[in-house]
């Protein structure tokens, strides 16, 4: 009912808000046929809805939006609130070009897409698309009784740090009888030495609301000028995160998957209570701050419009990081053309949200944002869309055997690997089957009235980067350095340890099926990230020493991670002043992941080298791929050097 | 070019040793802290790399070596060293020999290495190591 009024109001509003646009007069109705059914770039959904995007060009004189009910839409208006002062961006990326129309009968959908497409003004139809979140959104309470002091702690004084493997696994077997030591994301040096976070670094979390109440989070909170900590999408109001329903005897609906991702990103640190979060501060208020875009609620929302509409928003509201653990269902999209155009060559509105996104610029290290995605769960030899386009940060998961998630996909467009957590590994006190998967904050509500859970999914492992991404920009600007988003994406892929030297023969668990780890060789991006390795990066690599007169080798593996000897290469190059002062005869080259160079005289110089970041070619329009990484190698030629790199 | 500075270097290094002849001969000593400023007739830079060393040679035959070569953090690097004559020669404590012996003269506050295959010459005065340097380079 609610609805209907809502609509009715709208529809009196159509010509308002067409007027207010400055985009119409009243005239004609233009009827041209030609070439419409390619605007339409994709297909329409399974799941009902009323409601279809167009991007829109300049109205003609006459023309005015009123013409389209006659398309069976009831209302339309602009998919984006503009905001002042970013009028030119939001241009740039098309952002003002887009509208929300809603048509009058959901049965008659696609008639009503291809009477639209007609329209000479309107440059794109797209139907609403809906991305799913990568989890199985099964989660387990955290009880601490009898488990808290299994594993070794670290370096806050959070009771449950011990559990949480996937930042320091020390191989312990009341984790789980094949933990590995050392499969972890190594944070916790830089916690220790480097930094825990920066108060002015905002990660929004576009997923479920997060509970921002939880007492393990709510200093961590964004907070806007309203006291709001983000918005709800789904219903254009606060933000709910325990909200279900029954269906078939079942509980459906919010699981805590936003909380889950929000506690793993920024958990309160050395407050006492609960677990850590990877950039949760020290203790003294210096937490990163995390901002929630509800795109999930209940079992509504997750469309392309949401979506978009989440992203834009916290791209204004000041997020440097957005940490999507949602893709659109495995195969999909099967290429970067597939999904950025569509069958009529023209753009989706999330993508053009997402460059938008990475154009804005809000923190002093970076030009502009950063988003990373979650692979995906179905076990897919490919990446899902849009984490698995060939710009954008997709996160495969692995377990506490630092081995391949069961769950996870792989393969093209996969560019790292993060812990995801996984069940069904035996452990030696009890034989219980969750410590392997990743424990984090849960809303009470529907966690059996607990405030911490295990979850597992690539949904858990995208967040384990972000968090350190989200450390990584506030040593950075600690250090007051800057970069592009570009450079910084390039370092993050190649922050990586070798992923690939264990998978042989196959791996067990509890109750299910052997799995075979070949299939999973050279297929999971660079490597697993490592949060040292990255701070060392933004820190700067060292130039590394040849001997002059002779050719000699270095590994890449500072540059390229220690998976460098299993990436495919693109191209080696030398501008021609370092050429000149290194006095090389020959072009360098890569073999084995090492770098062969032959310099004659005594001199400096800088050599590009580009990798693939994540299977053997870059992405692009026929197929899935990984990200193409460029790495700046600084060489100096000495006529003496050693193998350590040490001056004497 | 090369070869020039490498002979300016060598007539240096023969006129220290022929005016340290005609003093009353001191014993060479290479002890204490000392930090690169130049290679060969250089500043302490090769190309547009700023390469900047520390030295500390300790009396007991130890040595402490950090150095930044370009970009990212110190680097620390320990062992022990011998002069014999004018002849310095050193190990790093991880058993790897210095990649070369050097030719040593000492003079008005300034080392001056030579390097005896490469004829790289490397010109240190003394200092007090920084202790952020020492605090912060990695080993």
């Amino acid at each position: 009912m609610q609805t209907n009024s809502f609509t009715i109001v709208l529809c009196g509003l159509l010509c308002l808000v067409s007027c207010s646009r400055n985009q119409a007069a009243p005239q004609v109705q233009d009827n041209t046929v030609s070439h419409s059914s390619a605007k339409i770039v994709n297909t329409a959904p399974e799941r009902v809805s009323n409601t279809i995007l167009l991007r829109m060009g300049q109205v003609p004189e006459g023309e005015t939006l009123s013409a389209l009910q006659a398309s069976g839409v009831t209302c339309i208006e602009p998919l984006f609130e503009s905001v002042p002062g970013k009028e030119e961006l939001e241009r740039r990326f098309n952002l003002d070009k887009w509208y929300l129309a809603t048509v009058s009968d959901e049965a008659a959908l696609e008639r009503s897409a291809e009477l639209l497409a007609q329209k000479s003004f309107v440059e794109v139809v797209e139907y609403e698309n809906f991305v799913e979140k990568s989890s199985d959104c099964i989660s387990y309470p955290y009880r601490p009784a009898g488990v808290s002091t299994r594993a070794a702690g670290g370096a806050f004084n959070d009771p449950a740090l011990g559990m949480q493997w996937h930042y320091r696994n020390t191989g312990s077997r009341a984790i789980a009888t094949d933990a590995y030591a050392g499969g972890d994301i190594n944070v916790s040096d830089v916690w220790s030495e480097l930094t825990c976070g920066d108060s002015s670094i905002i990660v929004a979390v576009v997923d479920e609301g997060v509970k921002y109440t939880h007492p393990d989070l709510i200093d961590n909170m964004w907070t806007d000028t309203d006291g709001s900590h983000g918005h709800n999408f789904v219903t254009d109001g606060p933000i709910t995160w325990d909200r279900t329903h029954e269906e078939n005897g079942q509980i459906r609906g919010d699981s805590g998957h936003g909380t889950h991702i929000a506690g793993t990103i920024a958990a309160v640190n050395n407050n006492g209570i609960g677990v850590s979060g990877i950039a949760g501060g020290s203790g003294d208020g210096d937490g990163v701050k995390i901002m929630s875009c509800q795109i999930f609620d209940d079992d509504r929302g997750g469309s392309a419009s949401i979506v978009a509409k989440a992203v834009k928003y916290a791209a204004d509201k000041g997020a440097s990081i957005l940490s999507c653990s949602f893709g659109y269902r495995g195969g999909t999209y099967m290429s970067d053309k597939a999904y950025i155009s569509g069958s009529g060559g023209l753009n989706a509105v999330e993508y053009d949200a997402l460059k938008y996104f990475e154009a804005s610029r809000n923190n002093p290290v970076l030009d502009g944002g950063i988003a990373i995605f979650a692979s995906g769960n179905d076990e897919d030899p490919y990446a899902t869309y849009p984490g698995a386009l060939n710009d954008m940060i997709s996160v495969s998961a692995f377990g506490p055997d630092f081995l391949p998630a069961y769950y996870t996909n792989y393969g093209p467009g996969c560019n790292i690997v993060a812990p995801g957590g996984e069940a069904y590994h035996l452990n030696s006190q009890d034989n219980y089957l969750i410590y392997g998967m990743v424990l984090s904050t849960l809303p009470s509500e529907l966690n059996d009235g607990e405030d911490y859970g295990y979850m597992q999914g690539t949904s858990m492992a995208c967040p384990h980067v972000s968090g350190v991404v989200a450390l990584a920009l506030s040593y950075a600007k600690k250090l007051g350095k800057t970069f592009t988003v570009k450079e910084f994406k390039d370092m993050i892929v190649t922050s990586a340890n070798d992923f690939d030297k264990r998978l042989e023969g196959t791996k067990t668990l509890y109750n299910k099926k052997p799995i075979e780890l070949y299939t999973y060789s050279k297929q999971m991006g660079t490597g697993s990230i490592d949060a040292w390795k990255l701070m060392m990066k933004i820190e700067g690599i060292p130039s590394i020493t040849v001997q002059s007169g002779k050719e000699s080798w270095y590994d890449l593996s500072d540059y390229f991670g220690t998976s460098c000897v299993n990436l495919s290469y693109l191209d080696v190059s030398v501008d021609d002043k370092s050429r000149e002062s290194l006095g090389l005869q020959a072009e360098p080259y890569i073999k084995y992941g090492r770098l062969f160079i032959h310099p004659s005289k005594i001199g400096s110089g800088k050599i590009r080298i580009s990798a693939v970041g994540g299977g053997t070619q870059v992405g692009g329009d026929d197929a899935i791929g990984g990200m193409e990484v460029t790495q700046e190698v600084s060489v100096i030629s000495r006529p003496i050097v050693n193998s350590s790199n040490a001056w004497l | 070019m090369r070869n020039i500075v490498r002979f300016v270097c060598m007539l240096l290094l023969a006129g220290i040793v022929a005016v340290s002849c005609g003093k009353k001969t001191q014993p060479l000593s290479v002890n204490g802290e000392w930090s690169l400023v130049r290679v060969e007739s250089k500043a302490a830079t090769i190309g547009d790399q700023t390469v900047v060393v520390y030295l500390s040679f300790e009396s007991g035959g130890n040595f402490e070596l950090f150095q930044k070569l370009g970009e990212g953090r110190f680097r620390k690097f320990t062992g022990s060293w011998t002069l014999s004559g004018d002849q310095l020669s050193g190990r790093y404590s991880t058993g790897e020999s210095w990649a070369s012996s050097y030719t040593v003269s000492a003079t008005d506050g300034e080392l001056v290495l030579l390097s005896n295959s490469g004829g790289e010459c490397d010109y240190y005065v003394k200092t007090t190591i920084p202790p952020d340097v020492r605090e912060y380079a990695i080993f």
